[in-house]
C-alpha cells in the first residue's frame, strides 16, 4: 500500500492523529475545554500573560499594560508580544471562554499545527508522505519533556512561536525552490507573525535566512530585489513592535540576570528549576540517538539538498543558543525558553532517519509495506512514551483564590490598592486592582517585620512590599515624547497605606498573618470577604492608624 | 489586461466543508456544551480558517486544495492577530473586513504580477 495522497488511508490516518493529538493534550484538562479557574498553569509568568489577554479583551486593545500591573496607570507601553495574547483575548471575548482556558487551546491548536506544517514540508517540499506522518507523530506526541513543558508551564506565546517558526521554514524552503516572489511574500509575512509571536528564536533564524539569501545573490541566483521586498514587508509588519523592543533594549539592558554566576557549565545545562542540572536531564538519551540517527541518515543517504536545509538549520540554531548563552546574549543561560526551539528541527530530523533506516531494513529483508507497520508502531509508541511525561493537572492557584480574586475584582473599587499577605507569585493580578505582594519567599527580613507587626503593637504596621506586576523600567508617552517609568519599587510600606487588605494561607506564618488579621478587626476595620481560609479586610483609617 | 476571477472550485468547497467539519466535532467534544463548542467552532472556521484560506490560495497558486486547507487555519491567526495589533483595536468585524481587504489587495497583485504563468513557464 503506498501512502500518497490519492490514498484515503493517508487522511484517515492524519485525522487520527490530530484527533487523537488534541484529546492526549487535553487529559491533564479532564478532555474539558472550559475550566472554573486556571487549572494546569504551573509558573508564575503564565498567569501575567493570562492577566495581560484579559486586558486586551476587556479594552479591545493591546498597546499598553494592564492598569493594574502598575498603580492603574493606563499608559504604561505594553512589550510582551502580542499575537497570542490578542488571538485567546478574541476567541475570550466572542466565546466567553476565560481567557486561561483559550490561551491554552491556542497553544495545543500550536503544537498541532507545527506538526501539520512538518507534514506539508515532507508531502510538497520532499516529496514523501509517510516521513511527512512520522514528523507529525513525533511534533504533535512529543517524547522530549522540554518541549512539553512549554504548554504544562504555560509559555503560550512560546507555542504560539513554534508553529510561525514551522510556517516560516515551509516558505523558505518552497522559495529556495521555486524563487517566486509569492513565496518571498509568504515568507514575509509568516516570519513577520512570529517576530510578534515571540521576537527571539525567529530573529537568530532569519540571520540564517539572510546569509543563505545573500549567498544566493552574490551568486546572482537570487535578485537583490527580493532580499529588499522581504525586509521591506517584514519591517513594515513589525516596525511598531521593534520600536517597543529597541527603546527596552538600550534603555533596560541586552539580558536578564538570572543565569548570573553560574558557572560555564551551569549556564550552558540550566534547568527550568533554577538548579544547574546534570547533561543528561538536558540530552534525553532516546531523543538523542535517534536525533543522530537522522543526521547520520541524511549525511551519508542523502543526495537531495533541501534535506541539508533542515539539518543547517539545526546545526545553526544549536550553536546560536548555546554561544547565546554563554555570552548572555538574550538570555544568560540556556534555560527551556531559549533552547526549546531545537526540537522543532530535531524532531523532522529524527522522522528522516527513521525513514531511511525502514527502507534501508525493507531493502535488505525484501519485507513490503514495512514503513507502514512501523508507521502504526511508532504511533502506539509515541502514545505511550508521551503518556509516561509528567503532565501534572496541579497548578500553582486554587479554586478557593481564585473565587477570592474574582470577588476581589467585582466588588473592590478600580484603582484601590490591596496588599497581599499571602499570596503566590503572580496569581494576585486576577483581582485586576493594584495589588502588592511582600517577598517574603526571598527576604528573611520580610518574615521578621510579618513577625513583628504580628506580635507588637504598632498603630501601622511596616512591612516591605511591592507590585505585582513588573519592576523593570517600562516607557510611556508623554505627548509625542517617550519617556521611561521605573516601576514601583520594592519598599517598606505601611499596612495603613492600603485600601484593602487580603489575608491568605501561607504555611508557617499563617498564624502570623491571621493575628494581624485579627487585630485589624479588632480595631474596627471591616472584614468583607471570608471564605475558606481567605479573608479580605476594608482599611478604614487610611494613611492614619489601622492596626 | 483582462482576468478571470473564479473565487473557489468545487474541490475547495469540499476541503473547506471537510476540515471545518472535523473543527467542529474536536471542539464539540472537548466543550461538553453545545453552545459553546458551536461558537468556538465558528469562531474558528470564520475568523481565522475562512480568511487564512483566501491568504492560502494567493500564496500557493500551485497547490491543491488539501494543501492549503492544512495550513489555513494558523495562517488565519496570524493575519487576524497581526492586523488588529497593527490597527490597534479588536473589533472582529472590523479585522475580518481588513483581513479580507488584505488578501484581495493582496492577491490582486499577485495577479498583476502574473505569478502563475511565470510558474508554469518556470515549470
Amino acid at each position: 500500500m503506498i501512502l500518497d495522497e490519492n490514498n484515503k488511508w493517508t487522511w484517515i490516518i492524519l485525522f487520527v492523529i490530530i484527533a487523537l493529538g488534541i484529546f492526549m493534550h487535553y487529559k491533564p484538562y479532564e478532555y474539558k475545554l472550559l475550566h472554573p479557574y486556571p487549572t494546569g498553569i504551573q509558573s508564575a509568568d503564565a498567569n501575567s500573560r493570562v492577566s495581560e489577554s484579559e486586558w486586551i479583551a476587556e479594552n479591545g486593545q493591546a498597546y499598553y499594560q494592564p492598569s493594574w500591573f502598575d498603580d492603574s496607570k493606563t499608559n504604561i507601553i505594553e512589550n510582551d508580544p502580542p499575537i497570542a495574547l490578542i488571538t485567546s483575548a478574541m476567541i475570550s471575548r466572542i466565546t466567553g471562554l476565560p481567557a486561561y482556558d483559550s490561551l491554552y487551546f491556542l497553544s495545543v491548536l500550536s503544537i498541532i499545527g507545527v506538526g501539520l506544517v512538518f507534514f506539508l514540508i515532507f508531502w510538497k517540499i520532499f516529496h514523501s508522505i509517510p516521513m511527512g506522518l512520522i514528523a507529525a507523530i513525533l511534533l504533535i506526541y512529543p517524547i522530549e519533556k522540554m518541549y512539553h513543558y512549554q504548554i504544562t508551564i504555560g509559555m503560550f506565546p512560546h507555542v504560539a512561536e513554534l508553529m510561525f517558526l514551522a510556517l516560516t521554514v515551509l516558505f523558505f524552503l518552497k522559495y529556495m525552490e521555486d524563487k517566486l516572489i509569492v513565496s518571498l511574500i509568504g515568507l514575509a509575512l509568516v516570519f513577520s507573525f512570529a517576530f510578534l509571536s515571540h521576537s527571539p528564536t525567529p530573529t537568530i533564524l532569519m540571520v540564517l535566512f539572510s546569509i543563505i539569501i545573500l549567498y544566493k545573490i552574490i551568486r546572482k541566483e537570487i535578485p537583490i530585489k527580493h532580499f529588499l521586498i522581504l525586509n521591506g514587508i517584514i519591517l513594515v509588519l513589525t516596525s511598531l513592535y521593534i520600536g517597543v523592543l529597541l527603546v527596552n533594549y538600550f534603555h533596560i539592558g541586552q539580558a536578564n540576570t538570572s543565569g548570573a554566576g553560574l558557572s560555564v557549565s551551569g549556564k550552558l545545562f540550566h534547568d527550568a528549576s533554577s538548579n544547574p542540572i546534570k547533561f543528561m536531564t538536558f540530552v534525553n538519551p532516546v531523543f538523542y540517538i535517534l536525533l543522530l540517527l537522522g543526521l547520520a541518515s541524511i549525511i551519508f543517504y542523502l543526495k537531495n539538498k533541501k534535506y541539508r536545509y533542515i539539518v543547517g538549520m539545526f546545526l545553526f540554531m544549536f550553536c546560536a543558543t548555546l554561544l547565546a548563552a554563554y555570552f548572555g546574549v538574550y538570555h544568560d543561560h540556556a534555560t527551556d525558553k531559549s533552547r526549546y526551539a531545537l526540537y522543532l528541527f530535531a524532531y523532522p530530523i529524527i522522522a528522516m532517519g527513521i525513514y531511511f533506516l525502514v527502507k534501508l531494513v525493507e531493502q535488505i529483508s525484501k519485507i513490503k509495506n514495512l514503513s507502514i507497520f512501523v508507521l502504526l508502531a511508532l504511533f502506539v509508541l509515541q502514545i505511550i512514551m508521551f503518556n509516561s511525561i509528567p503532565k501534572s493537572s496541579n497548578s500553582l492557584m486554587t479554586q478557593n483564590s481564585y473565587d477570592a480574586y474574582v470577588w476581589a475584582r467585582e466588588n473592590i473599587p478600580k484603582g484601590n490598592r490591596i496588599l497581599c499577605l499571602g499570596c503566590i507569585q503572580f496569581e494576585g493580578l486576577y483581582a485586576h486592582r493594584p495589588i502588592y505582594l511582600p517577598t517574603y519567599e526571598t527576604d528573611q527580613n520580610v518574615i521578621n517585620q510579618i513577625l513583628e507587626v504580628s506580635q507588637n503593637n504598632y498603630t501601622q504596621g511596616i512591612i516591605r512590599s511591592n507590585i505585582v506586576g513588573y519592576s523593570d523600567e517600562r516607557m510611556y508617552w508623554d505627548g509625542i515624547k517617550m519617556k521611561t517609568y521605573g516601576a514601583t519599587p520594592n519598599v517598606n510600606h505601611s499596612i495603613c497605606e492600603f485600601d484593602y487588605v487580603l489575608f491568605k494561607d501561607l504555611g508557617q506564618l499563617t498564624p502570623m498573618i491571621f493575628n494581624i488579621a485579627n487585630k485589624m478587626i479588632a480595631k474596627n476595620n471591616t472584614l468583607i470577604y471570608n471564605s475558606n481560609n481567605i479573608a479580605i479586610i476594608r482599611n478604614n483609617f487610611k494613611d492614619g492608624e489601622c492596626i | 489586461m483582462k482576468y478571470t476571477i473564479k473565487i473557489l472550485d468545487t474541490k475547495e468547497y469540499k476541503a473547506i466543508g471537510i476540515i471545518a467539519l472535523m473543527i467542529g466535532v474536536i471542539v464539540l467534544f472537548l466543550s461538553k456544551n453545545f453552545l459553546l463548542g458551536i461558537k468556538v467552532s465558528l469562531t474558528l472556521i470564520c475568523v481565522f480558517f475562512i480568511p487564512g484560506y483566501a491568504l492560502a490560495k494567493a500564496l500557493f497558486p500551485d497547490y491543491g486544495s488539501a494543501e492549503k486547507g492544512i495550513i489555513s487555519l494558523f495562517l488565519g491567526i496570524g493575519l487576524f492577530a497581526t492586523l488588529a495589533y497593527i490597527l490597534g483595536f479588536l473589533n472582529i468585524k472590523a479585522v475580518n473586513f481588513a483581513s479580507g481587504l488584505t488578501v484581495f489587495l493582496l492577491g490582486a497583485i499577485l495577479m498583476h504580477l502574473d505569478i502563475r504563468n511565470k510558474h508554469k513557464h518556470q515549470a
